[in-house]
């Protein structure tokens, strides 16, 4: 009995804390939708919230959909193997001193360029299909995590791996048990802004040259003036980053409540 | 009341080996990169099983650093630990230590740290779960057996500590100051629970300390060491019969002891 009241007591702050944001959008949508009605703003220029949410009734959504899959599967798979590469990256870096040295300051510098500017490069190595826009996906989401994760290795605090090796802890316990566990709220800060690099890489990939996917989606509606499509692929653009987000923020809750 | 490892006082000591510690002409040097630090000259001491000896010093006179190779967290430069007649070189299943710092892991219970060491050593946890549960309410923690260390004060942490430390029943305790970031009247209260347990448990101990009174009212044996040459200057045997209890530091006997350990430390600046 208790715990139900407690957990309806969390439920209704829970609400609560949810009402304050939700009215800013009602109001925006509200404001725009009046604005583009009042002021008779051209569609082509400014559609209304209406118009939009129509499209995704119309046949146009499977339009959106089909051109969904192609730019959701590369940033996926992209983030997933920059993930893979990062944690074995961040792991040899930190277990030799040698590639440490070697590599860490390049790590560091490379965080400085600008590299998105690099897209056009990577289609001129791999060409206009899949391969550019994966690899591309992969490169720049690959630093924020084995950066972040590095940082979080070396946070360990020295008296918790004293103490697993007084009671018997291998190396690899010591890694798995202690190290890792640490540099966990590290890896996933890393992770949440790889998640989000990762569209951004594969929709710069897109813009540049693409048949389908949501970038191609959006400067072809753009090109045809039907600027109804490209804020609804817009609007799927951002969902699509807020189900990446989110399936990170996911998989961080249920690996800190399984270390317990 | 207590698990399953608890059987009569059993120490892993060979025959012909009274003193579980024997440590013989120790001599720590560390190597700094460009120069070297001599932590420890040249230490012997033995600690004869079941006693509870307090090392007593000023900061920086190495008695950490020869807590630590006890424990085999850290070897020797010269000559050798023994413990219960063969050689420390690394950590041992019958050692247990116990941090300045809690050390609890933030992410776990305080259940789920008692039980550390035992997932460590790959044991059953469901059989040492009880144990650890028996011990929190020793020291009356088993009502935060679920709580996370964050939600626990500095003395609660070190209570948890004590646990962990006894969890796999080591038939040695090393104790790296652990009282001494705590305020005065959690360290007292925290001295009585340590000693309660003592005498219930009967270990041999080994206790780091600079606080003087500490060492006097928990220890059979007080080392006194001093530093620039890091060595022991003088072992004083504490009368007081056991169990005792916070009123022997009220007698005059105990004043007196503890005046005559600051005089020897006093006349080694």
């Amino acid at each position: 009995m208790n715990s139900v009241r407690v957990w309806r007591s969390a439920a209704i702050r829970h609400i609560r804390r949810a009402v304050p944001p939700l009215l800013t959008a009602a109001s925006v949508l509200v404001i725009w939708e009046l604005s583009v009605r009042l002021l008779h703003v051209r569609e082509a220029l400014l559609p209304a919230p209406t118009r939009i949410a129509m499209l995704f009734a119309s046949a146009e959504a499977s339009l959106i959909f089909q051109h969904t899959l192609p730019t959701l599967w590369q940033a996926v798979s992209g983030f997933g193997t920059a993930i893979v590469l990062a944690v074995l990256t961040a792991g040899a870096i930190t277990y030799s001193r040698v590639l440490n040295e070697a590599i860490y300051p390049y790590l560091i510098g490379l965080q400085v360029v600008p590299k998105m500017a690099l897209a056009p490069i990577f289609v001129l190595w791999l060409g206009i299909g899949f391969a550019s826009r994966f690899v591309f996906a992969t490169f720049v989401c690959f630093f924020p995590i084995v950066i972040a994760l590095t940082t979080g290795l070396r946070e360990t605090r020295p008296e918790a791996v004293l103490l697993a090796r007084s009671v018997g802890a291998s190396r690899i316990q010591i890694l798995r048990h202690i190290r890792f566990p640490f540099a966990l709220p590290y890896f996933f800060t890393g992770t949440k802004i790889a998640a989000t690099m990762s569209l951004i890489g594969v929709v710069i990939g897109e813009f540049i040259t693409s048949d389908k996917g949501l970038g191609f989606l959006i400067l072809y509606a753009g090109s045809h003036s039907n600027t109804p499509l490209m804020m609804a692929a817009i609007v799927v653009l951002c969902l699509a980053g807020l189900a990446i987000y989110g399936a990170v923020v996911l998989a961080e809750h249920l690996t800190r409540s399984r270390l317990s | 009341m207590i698990g399953p490892g608890d059987r009569p006082v059993q120490h892993e000591t060979e025959p012909g080996h009274p003193s579980q510690i024997e440590a013989i002409r120790v001599k720590k040097i560390y190597n700094t990169g460009t120069s070297q630090v001599e932590a420890l000259e040249s230490v012997t001491f033995s600690v004869a099983s079941g006693d509870f000896v307090a090392i007593l010093g000023p900061s920086g006179c190495g008695k950490s650093t020869l807590l630590m190779m006890v424990g085999g967290l850290e070897l020797p430069t010269e000559g050798e630990i023994r413990i219960g007649g063969s050689r420390v070189t690394a950590p041992r299943l019958d050692t247990g230590i116990m941090f300045q710092d809690a050390t609890l892991l933030p992410w776990k219970t305080v259940l789920g740290n008692v039980l550390f060491p035992i997932r460590m050593q790959r044991r059953p946890i469901a059989e040492y779960r009880q144990r650890a549960l028996d011990l929190l309410h020793t020291v009356k923690m088993a009502d935060f057996a679920d709580k996370k260390p964050a939600q626990l004060s500095g003395g609660m942490r070190q209570r948890a500590a004590i646990c962990r430390a006894l969890i796999y029943n080591p038939s040695l305790l090393l104790m790296d100051e652990p009282f001494s970031a705590l305020d005065a009247l959690t360290r007292d209260e925290l001295n009585e629970a340590l000693l309660d347990l003592w005498q219930r448990y009967h270990k041999t101990g080994l206790f780091v300390t600079h606080s003087i009174r500490e060492a006097v009212f928990l220890s059979d044996r007080v080392l006194v060491m001093a530093p620039r040459p890091s060595r022991i200057i003088a072992d004083v045997r504490i009368p007081f019969p056991r169990p005792r209890d916070a009123s022997v530091q009220e007698t005059a006997e105990f004043t007196g002891l503890c005046a005559m350990l600051r005089a020897k430390i006093g006349s080694h600046p």
